[in-house]
Parts: C-alpha cells; structure tokens; sequence
C-alpha cells in the first residue's frame, strides 16, 4: 500500500506557487489511440499468448511520475467453434514487448458486442521511450474468429495520463 | 446533475496563476495497493492488503478505481458468480458482481466508484470480495504469475479536483 498525505492542488493561499507545486499536480493524457473501424480474423491464438496487436502507443514520461495506462476493447465472436461459457478472451497489456497485466472473461453470449475494459498503473518508469500494447487474444477449445468491433462513434480505445509523482 | 462549464488548468495568457487557480486542478493518485494472493475463499471476506487509509484535503473529489483478478480453484457450478464490495469505513458503497464459468480460468472485474466532497477526515477504503453463488472456491490473485501468466489486481484512490 502507497499514500501520499500532501496532493498537488490544495495550496495555501498565501503561498508562492513553486515549480515543485506544479509537479506534484497530475500531468495529464500523454498519448492515447483508438480502434475506429472493425479488425476482423482474430484467430490466430489457441492459448494463453496474445495474438494481435491491437494498439500501440510509445511514451516517454518524466522521471518519477505515475502513469495510468486504460482501455477498453469492444469484441465479438464471428464464427461457429467459440462456445459461450467457456472461450476466455483476453485484453493483454504488454510494456516493451513484456506481458505486464491483463483483463479477461469468460465470453457472456455469441455474436454480440461485448466491452472488455481495463486499467494497470505504471509506478515510475524511467525517463526513457516505452511501447504500450494491447494485444487481443483467447483461449478456446474449438476453432473460433474474433473481431474487435468498432466505428468513428463506438471507439475501443487505451490512453495513458500522468497522474501525479511517483510515491 | 452538477455540471461546471469552465475548469482549472485553463488559464488564460496573461492572468497570474494564484492559488485558486491551481486549487482547482485534480491533484492526482493519493493511494493505491495491489494487495497479497489469497486462496481457499468461499464467501465474501476482506481482501488481504486491500485496504487504503487516507486522509485528503476538504472539499475534493475522490474517484477510486479497481481492478480484480480471480479464479476457481475447486470444482464448480456453472455460473458461480464473484462479487466484490468498496467499503468506506466499514460502510458498503458499491457492489461489482462478475461471473465465472470455469474452473483454473482468471476472470477480471473492473470498476469504478467516486466519493464526493471529503471532508478532511481520514477515512478507510477497503475491498471485499468473495463468492457469492454457487460452489466454487476462489483465489484472488494480487500481483505476480498466477495460472502461467502475469496478473496484478489495483485498488487506486486519485483526487480528480475539487468538489462543484
């Protein structure tokens, strides 16, 4: 467990806002991307690695800062050989090419859109460029194709924000 | 339905920023943890290291983010359901329920809760998590390789600005 009793935003008035004022506040969105238009075939994967890259964003952050990488990813099964209850569908966080985190269920119910979201906090990455990926993948018994359904107006996406100093 | 038209962080060329100007920007991740692994769970029970105790300005506004790994480690019903619970200070505020259909597969929750206009005082935040039907026996998974793959659970607390 990490707390910080003093946040960034919450100054006295009399106080003379300094550069370290400002650095204890949350920097914002540093990058984001989303999936516009549909991605079909996903159907390479018959285990428990990714099989798609789905996005990818590359950063590169201050030193000592939190980062909060999120998404979420809109998926549908296309083809007979999924079985509802029992294909496991992942949303993998990868950091330069490392499995970092996941989310996942058990697929609710066939030919539907279903959203996957997700979130994984990054303490402290070095100052350095760093590849952010989310992969699409799936476990299944049969044979089964995926597709990550999307349109200018129902968007998967992931972002990354600076949420503050590193603690 | 609150709503403010203008906000913090938009300040124009040539004002001075003063304190108000930057009172009025979120003031980013007070606490997080990613709890301990715990096994052998068949009711909803604390969460082991999921707890966070802060104490935050006044009048800010709290969005407190999760995100839960867990399986079934035991035979199961199908469609045992997991249920997981925020408490503050002892009090139930939200409740995620997830489904899980088999046995040895990780299945995620994620959610999300805000706690509006603190009022200065410290306060608890903690999860409970636990089956809540059928047979099954969970594990809850924290941070490191469970089931071959690489899985950490969060429990975050940000101050996203102050309260309108």
């Amino acid at each position: 467990m990490a707390t910080r009793s003093s946040a960034g935003g919450t100054f006295n008035a009399a106080n003379v806002i300094t550069a370290a004022n400002l650095n204890s506040l949350p920097g914002g969105i540093l990058a984001y991307q989303q999936i516009t238009s549909n991605v079909s075939g996903l159907n390479s994967n018959d285990g428990s690695n990714p099989n798609e890259v789905l996005m990818s964003v590359t950063v590169t952050p201050r030193a000592s800062r939190l980062l909060r990488i999120s998404w979420s990813i809109i998926y549908r099964l296309t083809k007979a050989g999924g079985a509802v209850g029992t294909d496991n569908v992942w949303a993998i966080l990868f950091k330069d090419g490392t499995y970092t985190n996941a989310a996942s269920m058990t697929m609710p119910q066939g030919n539907r859109d279903i959203g996957l979201p997700g979130f994984a906090l990054d303490v402290g990455p070095t100052a350095a460029a760093h590849v952010y990926e989310i992969h699409f993948g799936f476990q299944a018994a049969g044979e089964p194709e995926y597709q990550v359904t999307a349109s200018p107006t129902m968007r998967s996406f992931m972002m990354i924000e600076d949420v503050g100093p590193s603690f | 339905m609150p709503t403010r038209n203008s906000t913090a962080g938009r300040a124009f060329g040539a004002d001075p920023v003063t304190t108000t100007t930057t009172n009025g920007l979120p003031g980013g991740m007070l606490a997080y943890t990613t709890g301990t692994p715990m096994t052998g769970i068949t009711a909803v029970v604390n969460l082991t290291g999921m707890s966070l105790t802060i104490t935050p300005p006044t009048n800010r506004d709290l969005k407190i983010t999760v995100l839960m790994h867990a399986y079934i480690s035991s035979a199961l019903t199908s469609g045992d359901t997991f249920q997981v619970q925020l408490q503050r200070d002892g009090v139930t505020g939200q409740i995620w329920i997830m489904r899980c259909d088999q046995q040895n597969v990780q299945v995620t929750l994620c959610g999300y809760a805000f706690d509006f206009q603190t009022d200065g005082n410290p306060h608890t935040y903690l999860l409970r998590g636990g089956r809540l039907g059928g047979t099954g026996t969970y594990a809850a998974i924290a941070n490191g390789t469970a089931l071959g793959v690489t899985l950490t659970s969060w429990f975050a607390i940000e101050d996203v600005g102050v309260h309108f």
